[in-house]
């Protein structure tokens, strides 16, 4: 299950993919176009205090749009501009959403959107009992809890964010990000796996030092 | 550090944004706690693999459940998903309608219930505040603004100061003078009181709200290069775009800020060129708190030796010993200008917004609870007792009003 990129794609990159896509309809190039937009969208739209489900509901609109009509959209050049553009219009239903606005989010630091070198490294040495473990409880987990999990440890929205995108107290975010993590802890402790995990995060730790040093 | 402590830890947001490196001020001091204690490294080390393990996880398993539902719904024939339009509207429109119908039903029988039970605070209620405000000009002259008659109120040197039908305050240029080349004459100040707010225009078009307890003071006319304001309180400016005529550069504009939180009294410079943001900085406040809506604005603390470049939508806060950049909700930073109470916050917190648009004060009883999270909005122009039978409806607070006093008891 270890398929995270070693090299962290921005939306630019995905250029090639866009060609490919509306070229030869190739779904693998559109999936990872939908991979990559689909935290961007999330954050956005989080961010700016619409409901989950209907950032959801509009991301996949949109992309059933560009699937269904790849071939009307050869002319985009700037697929990045295009997607946001088009997102932010069917979330404000209208035209409400000023141009300066939309260019403000068409470069958002990447910082906020995708996780560091650092973060996909740690991820990326886990051994694999420590993986199925992690997918166990992921698993496990009602969807509505999923979705905040990924707000909170993925997208790094704030507990006010999470709790108005939702429409749940605060309280109930708090509850279910702890429930989460100390069933991992739970399942970890059990299995004595964490061994394995803590000595790659020290060599990760020191090398990180060392190298400030 | 034991298990309640790293529990702990894992609830906080400041160690969350670390261990994702979304925010450079969380990371940082982090990464100096760490130092501090190197201790506790290796549990620290151990909380970090979890959450960035848990997040990606997640969010993998979130994409592959979302691109599976948009998979299904392309392989749907397109006369279907035309079809279905119409009859989602409709449940959409009835699911909305039945959602109204229990909303509503429930706000009637849980006012019905909340009034019953504590009719108590209603006998003796307390009004909410409102606009009221004193101005003091630099010859020790006192207007109060509330009382004050439409039209001219003072004539000073270089500006006149008149009132509108509205009851703000604007400032005239005198002769035509668009500000002095040296420092100002005299300094004007703003006050209002505990039930208090005003809204005011300063001379060079900036527009500042206050709220309760709140002290504003600035030059009689600004200076033509630097726009300079010292604010003691809550308010929301809506700085105006001004450029020195000379050298056509945009002429700052600074809040001075001082809180007497510490003993080295906090104080903090905000400063902007032109832009919508919200000042924190009451003295019972823990922290300062700066949230920015539109522009950017820096703030930098009183020995300078931090300082801090905001975006839109987010907040600075200055603490005892924080000094951090976060998301903010920028409707309840502001929502007190808009004449509400939107309460995100511990019960304490809350009770101190009201205790000074109420001008009560607050008695916590040894059975108070103490960390009691609220949620919810409601107007500022409700009688206090509506705002304590809102906060009573979560059932884990009782507050009872007597006299000007509130007390707090489990």
């Amino acid at each position: 299950m270890n398929d995270w990129p070693d090299k962290i794609s921005r939306g630019s990159d995905l250029a090639s993919d866009w060609h490919t896509f509306l070229h030869q309809s190739s779904e693998p190039a559109f999936k990872r176009i939908y991979t990559h937009y689909y935290d961007y969208f999330s954050f956005i739209g989080n961010k700016r205090g619409f409901h989950a489900v209907l950032v959801q509901d509009t991301v996949n609109e949109i992309f059933l749009y560009i699937w269904e009509n790849s071939t009307r959209l050869m002319h985009v050049k700037n697929h990045h501009n295009y997607l946001i553009s088009s997102f932010l219009h069917k979330l404000y239903k209208d035209d409400s959403i000023k141009t300066e606005d939309i260019a403000a989010l068409t470069d958002l630091p990447e910082s906020l959107l995708v996780p560091s070198v650092e973060t996909v490294h740690i991820y990326n040495n886990n051994n694999a009992k420590y993986t199925q473990a992690l997918l166990n409880v992921v698993n496990q987990l009602p969807e509505r809890q999923r979705l905040m999990i990924y707000q909170k440890f993925y997208l790094g929205l704030s507990y006010n964010e999470i709790s108005e995108a939702n429409d749940v107290s605060v309280n109930t975010v708090y509850n279910t990000v702890y429930k989460a993590i100390s069933n991992l802890r739970a399942i970890i402790d059990d299995e004595d796996l964490l061994l394995f995990s803590l000595i790659s995060a020290f060599l990760i730790f020191f090398l990180f030092f060392f190298n400030k040093g | 550090m034991d298990q309640t402590q790293s529990e702990n830890l894992l609830k906080d947001e400041s160690f969350i944004n670390y261990c994702l490196e979304k925010n450079e001020n969380d990371t940082l001091y982090w990464r100096n706690w760490i130092n501090d204690h190197p201790d506790a490294q290796p549990e620290i080390t151990k909380l970090k693999i979890h959450v960035i393990s848990l997040g990606i996880t997640a969010a993998q398993q979130q994409r592959e459940s979302q691109y599976l539902l948009l998979q299904q719904s392309i392989k749907r024939p397109y006369q279907n998903i035309k079809k279905l339009k119409p009859y989602h509207k409709f449940y959409y429109a009835a699911a909305c309608l039945l959602a109204f119908a229990i909303v509503g039903a429930c706000f009637i029988f849980a006012n019905k219930t909340a009034t019953s039970n504590y009719s108590t605070n209603k006998k003796h209620d307390v009004a909410p505040g409102g606009n009221n405000a004193v101005l003091l000009l630099a010859n020790g002259e006192k207007i109060n603004l509330t009382s004050a008659k439409t039209g001219l109120l003072a004539h000073q040197k270089e500006v006149s100061i008149f009132k509108n039908a509205d009851g703000q305050i604007l400032y005239k240029a005198n002769n035509q003078s668009n500000g002095v080349d040296g420092p100002s004459v005299g300094t004007n100040t703003i006050e209002t009181p505990a039930k208090g707010q005003y809204m005011v225009v300063l001379p060079d078009g900036t527009k500042v709200w206050l709220n309760a307890k709140t002290t504003l003071k600035y030059p009689e006319t600004f200076a033509k290069n630097s726009r300079e304001v010292e604010l003691n309180g809550e308010g929301y400016f809506e700085v105006a775009h001004l450029a020195d005529p000379k050298t056509g550069e945009r002429v700052r504009f600074t809040v001075k800020t001082i809180s007497a939180v510490n003993i080295n009294s906090k104080i903090q410079y905000i400063e902007v060129l032109g832009t919508h943001f919200n000042v924190n900085c009451y003295p019972d406040e823990p922290d300062a708190v700066t949230t920015l809506l539109e522009g950017s604005v820096k703030v930098t603390d009183g020995d300078q030796k931090r300082e801090a470049l905001l975006h839109p939508g987010q907040q600075l806060i200055n603490g005892d010993r924080s000094f951090n950049v976060v998301q903010a909700n920028t409707d309840a930073a502001i929502a007190w200008k808009n004449g509400e109470f939107v309460f995100h916050e511990d019960i304490s917190s809350a009770l101190r917004k009201i205790a000074r648009w109420y001008d009560v004060d607050v008695v916590y009883l040894p059975s108070a609870p103490q960390h009691l999270m609220l949620g919810g909005f409601i107007s500022r122009q409700n009688e206090l007792s509506e705002v304590l039978n809102l906060m009573e409806s979560t059932g884990k607070v009782h507050l009872k009003l007597e006299g000007r006093r509130v007390l707090v008891t489990e």
